[in-house]
């Protein structure tokens, strides 16, 4: 018997043949045996390759993009909200009420590296609360981006351009935000030690 | 939705009624992503190379005249897509010295960080493997990931690439072949490094 062709190689390295002959000959010929371990070889390491898991996401028709858009656009605009409220009022709390400014702080008396590291803290806080927030935009923008397959290019654009600027925005207000709230906790820092207080 | 044939969405397509091009694209969307994505590795430009197919379905799907299924003509196109991109890749990186240092094929890379059991695949890297399966032509890599990966028939396969049963066959013999040759090339580095 002549020897064995790609076709009937694959077949076999795939299990996809019930032909008895080409298996005997694989087994009894050098020659072909040492072709089919090379392409099994090959496949053998092509199948163990752990590639990471596809990143899908539900589908989105386009209509279903459209409320979504909305719905978005009030939830970045509720969650804009309710960070500027928290930090509002922690800065309130800072200015005006010195029991709960306090309670926050700490009662016992703080020498200025320890007043620093602490501001540091509320600091970082701060930025992991933005951070979240930017992280969880992204994943807003994510959902709409991946639904945009069916858009027309021109609205593509404009939805691409008015996500950027949305995020643009949220990104200029939180900078403005944690600037303003550095400089009044150090002007309270002032104030304070000008009274001769440590808070 | 879910019961009605691709052809008949797609005449609902051609006429512009779009509910029904959002149904094929979620019946489909699945299966082209998971293709892409396998044959690009890498998620920004699965994501960029799905959103660029489902557009040219889009704006080319009224010239679809159903000489072939739906499905096949689909993935016709976005097998062109992904094997023109490769390519354009290809020859940008091969004018790109970084390339090659990147890609790392520098041998004493190879010995650091691999270890190879005498006689047995298991340990060489994914990233090694996955760095001679790129290097497969663009073709063969593609038939490669649709029967390894996606699972597809050859009968399928052959349809999608619109060649024969033989050819199909022969270009993955040839790909898994190379792969074979190469990887007994890097197992014999191994056994022999100092
Ligand atoms: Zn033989």
């Amino acid at each position: 018997m002549k020897h064995l062709s790609e076709e009937q190689l694959i077949d076999l390295v795939f299990e996809e043949t019930k032909d008895s002959q080409s298996h005997r000959h694989s087994q009894s010929c050098g020659e072909c045996r040492e072709r089919l371990d090379r392409i099994a070889l090959g496949l053998h390491a092509v199948r163990s390759l752990d590639l990471e898991p596809i990143p899908l996401r539900k589908p989105l028709t386009v209509r279903f993009l459209r409320s979504r858009r909305w719905r978005w656009v009030g939830w970045a605009a509720a969650a804009s909200f309710l960070l500027l409220s928290l930090a509002g009022t922690r800065f309130e709390l800072n200015q005006g009420q010195m029991s709960v400014e306090f309670a926050m702080f700490g009662t016992q008396q703080l020498n200025d590296d320890e007043f620093e590291n602490r501001l540091k803290g509320v600091e970082a806080d701060m930025l992991s609360a933005f951070q979240l927030h930017a992280e969880m935009m992204q994943m807003q923008v994510d959902d709409r981006l991946n639904a945009l397959y069916a858009e027309h290019t021109q609205q593509m654009r404009e939805l691409s351009r008015q996500v950027e600027d949305d995020i643009k925005s949220v990104d200029y207000q939180n900078g403005d935000m944690i600037a303003s709230m550095r400089d009044d906790v150090y002007s309270y820092i002032q104030s304070e030690k000008v009274r001769g207080r440590t808070p | 939705m879910e019961s009605i044939l691709d052809t008949e969405l797609v005449q609902r397509a051609q006429r512009g009624d779009s509910p029904a091009f959002d149904e094929l694209i979620i019946r489909y969307q699945k299966r082209v992503s998971s293709l892409v994505y396998r044959y690009v590795e890498d998620r920004d430009c699965a994501s960029d190379l799905v959103q660029d197919i489902f557009l040219k379905i889009y704006t080319n799907i009224k010239r679809f005249k159903g000489d072939a299924s739906f499905s096949t003509w689909l993935f016709r196109i976005a097998v062109n897509d992904c094997i023109d991109y490769k390519r354009r890749l290809k020859v940008r990186r091969e004018t790109s010295l970084d390339a090659i240092t990147e890609k790392g094929f520098d041998p004493r890379d190879d010995r650091q960080d691999a270890q190879i059991e005498m006689g047995l695949l298991t340990r060489i890297e994914n990233k090694r493997i996955r760095s001679l399966v790129d290097q497969l032509d663009p073709d063969q890599k593609m038939i490669l990931v649709m029967k390894v990966y996606e699972e597809m028939t050859f009968e399928d396969i052959a349809r999608v690439m619109g060649a024969p049963l033989s050819t199909i066959k022969s270009r993955l013999y040839k790909a898994l072949d190379n792969l074979g040759k190469d990887l007994r090339r890097l197992q014999f580095i191994e056994r022999t490094a100092p």
